[in-house]
């Protein structure tokens, strides 16, 4: 065993496994699923793209300088911004600086709960940290924040009368539309939910498979895990909440107006 | 270009050059208008005219392009637009009710913090006698007819004791006998001192419900 616990894989090691995915490519051709083609340009593209983000964060973990980290986490943030605008089926004029914004509040609050408050790292933005803790908040807020838009949006598009009418008696913009804000940051919630009941369960969650194969011990890896996952939930909410405020502000008139002229459908 | 007031008070509701469009299309422009206390004004036009644009803009559902819309000389802003519109209020022509029983949808905006008194459930009930409407009260809104949302939509505004009502075709959906019912009503709240903005395609319910008439024409673009 190699002294951190994990065999260190080569490129001839990774050479070999890429059996594993052309058994896959096998399967497609056998039964003509006609995906063999989709397959290797998405394995080609994971491998690129997993190896590309291996060399940059071997030099950001090399120098180590708080303004690399930030400039990182930046792209990272813009990154996930321009991501969870393009699952949505609809949109309006500023939703990517909207999700921006959520996802850099989202980010930095959580990331920062637990990096400051709970590992205590030091230095404050060490990247062996950071970045990863990050990249998890995003991987799980966009799912979250894609939801909680598309049925938000779908919801003051499609229920525009609803909405219109009871703001015609009296209700001010936010309880005309409590009830779809409402259903939308639960929506958006729900996969964290479901993530957390099953954790252990059905799977073993990946960063605490890999620390295991790091060589941590179990209980430790659990700990972690678990403090991810509060991490994650907090974030789903959190990123969900922002999401819904900055629809309601760019929809919603002060004059408790819908503008519902601006929810445009993608083609 | 209309002027439906010689009178010089800003009594009631007041619409001071108004102007509209839908795209390239212009709806109106330079429309002035004013509806006093029983006093009843009957829209009229062909379909696209700008009819409900106009009750939307009065209800300040939407912003017309220019012009400027008072209640007894104050703007909305003032009155703040959930109270404004309490005072204004709008029924449309498609009768939307929210999800739940009939009474839930009457007793729908007396859960809004602009609202100032409890659910008159007493003068619920006398309204849907006084309407035709022989349901129970606990049926689920969206089982009714649409006759029966029309007029569900219209005794929930009724209910909060407008100053100015804005109807879009309240009785399209309905027989004879119950627009005879709905009209009476209306002409009731009309003697209580009520305002009255009316769209209607019919000309004989015109001419017994409105005291003036507003006609709109289609305008090319």
């Amino acid at each position: 065993m190699h002294e951190l616990g994990a065999k260190p894989l080569g490129l001839e090691d990774v050479a070999w496994s890429s059996a594993l995915v052309v058994f896959a490519g096998v399967v497609s051709v056998a039964l003509r699923l006609d995906l063999e083609r989709r397959l290797a340009v998405a394995a080609s593209r994971m491998v690129v793209q997993l190896f590309a983000v291996g060399y940059v964060l071997t030099y950001v973990f090399a120098i180590e300088r708080a303004w690399l980290v930030a400039a990182a986490l930046l792209g990272m943030t813009i990154a996930a911004g321009r991501s969870a605008v393009h699952r949505s089926q609809r949109k309006y004029q500023g939703v990517q600086l909207d999700a921006f914004v959520t996802l850099l509040c989202t980010g930095t609050l959580t990331t920062a709960f637990v990096t400051q408050g709970i590992i205590q790292i030091e230095p404050w933005y060490n990247p062996r940290y950071v970045i990863p803790l990050l990249g998890m908040v995003f991987g799980n807020a966009l799912t979250g924040i894609s939801l909680c838009l598309d049925h938000l949006l779908e919801s003051l598009d499609e229920r525009r009368d609803r909405i219109e009418m009871a703001l015609s008696l009296g209700a001010t913009a936010w309880e005309a539309c409590r009830q779809p804000l409402r259903e939308s940051v639960r929506r958006g919630m729900i996969p964290t939910i479901n993530t957390m009941t099953v954790a252990g369960i059905v799977s073993l969650p990946g960063m605490m498979t890999g620390q295991i194969l790091a060589g941590s011990p179990p209980l430790i890896a659990v700990a972690y895990q678990v403090v991810v996952m509060f991490m994650l939930s907090a974030a789903c909410a959190l990123g969900c909440m922002i999401a819904a405020l900055l629809v309601h502000r760019r929809l919603f008139t002060d004059l408790h107006q819908l503008n519902a002229a601006a929810i445009v459908r993608r083609d | 270009m209309y002027m439906c007031a010689a009178r010089e008070a800003s009594a009631g509701l007041v619409a001071d050059d108004l102007a509209a469009s839908a795209g390239p299309r212009r709806l109106f422009h330079g429309l002035s208008l004013r509806v006093g206390a029983g006093e009843a004004l009957a829209v009229v036009g062909a379909s696209g005219a700008g009819k409900s644009t106009l009750l939307r803009c009065l209800a300040r559902l939407q912003e017309p392009e220019h012009g400027r819309v008072t209640l007894d000389g104050r703007s909305a802003e003032s009155f703040g637009l959930p109270t404004y519109r309490r005072r204004v209020v709008y029924v449309a022509q498609r009768a939307v009710m929210q999800a739940g029983t009939i009474e839930e949808n009457l007793a729908f905006a007396f859960r809004f913090a602009s609202a100032t008194s409890a659910y008159p459930r007493e003068e619920a009930a006398r309204l849907l006698d006084a309407l035709g409407l022989a349901v129970d009260p606990a049926t689920v809104a969206a089982r009714c007819s649409e006759g029966e949302r029309q007029r569900v939509a219209l005794i929930r505004a009724l209910l909060l004791q407008p100053q100015i009502l804005l109807l879009d075709e309240p009785t399209s959906g309905l027989d004879g006998a119950t627009v005879t019912r709905v009209e009476a009503e209306l002409r009731a709240r009309q003697s209580g001192g009520m305002g009255l903005v009316l769209v209607s395609h019919d000309p004989l319910q015109v001419s017994r419900v409105a005291t003036r008439t507003l006609s709109l024409g289609v305008h090319d673009a």
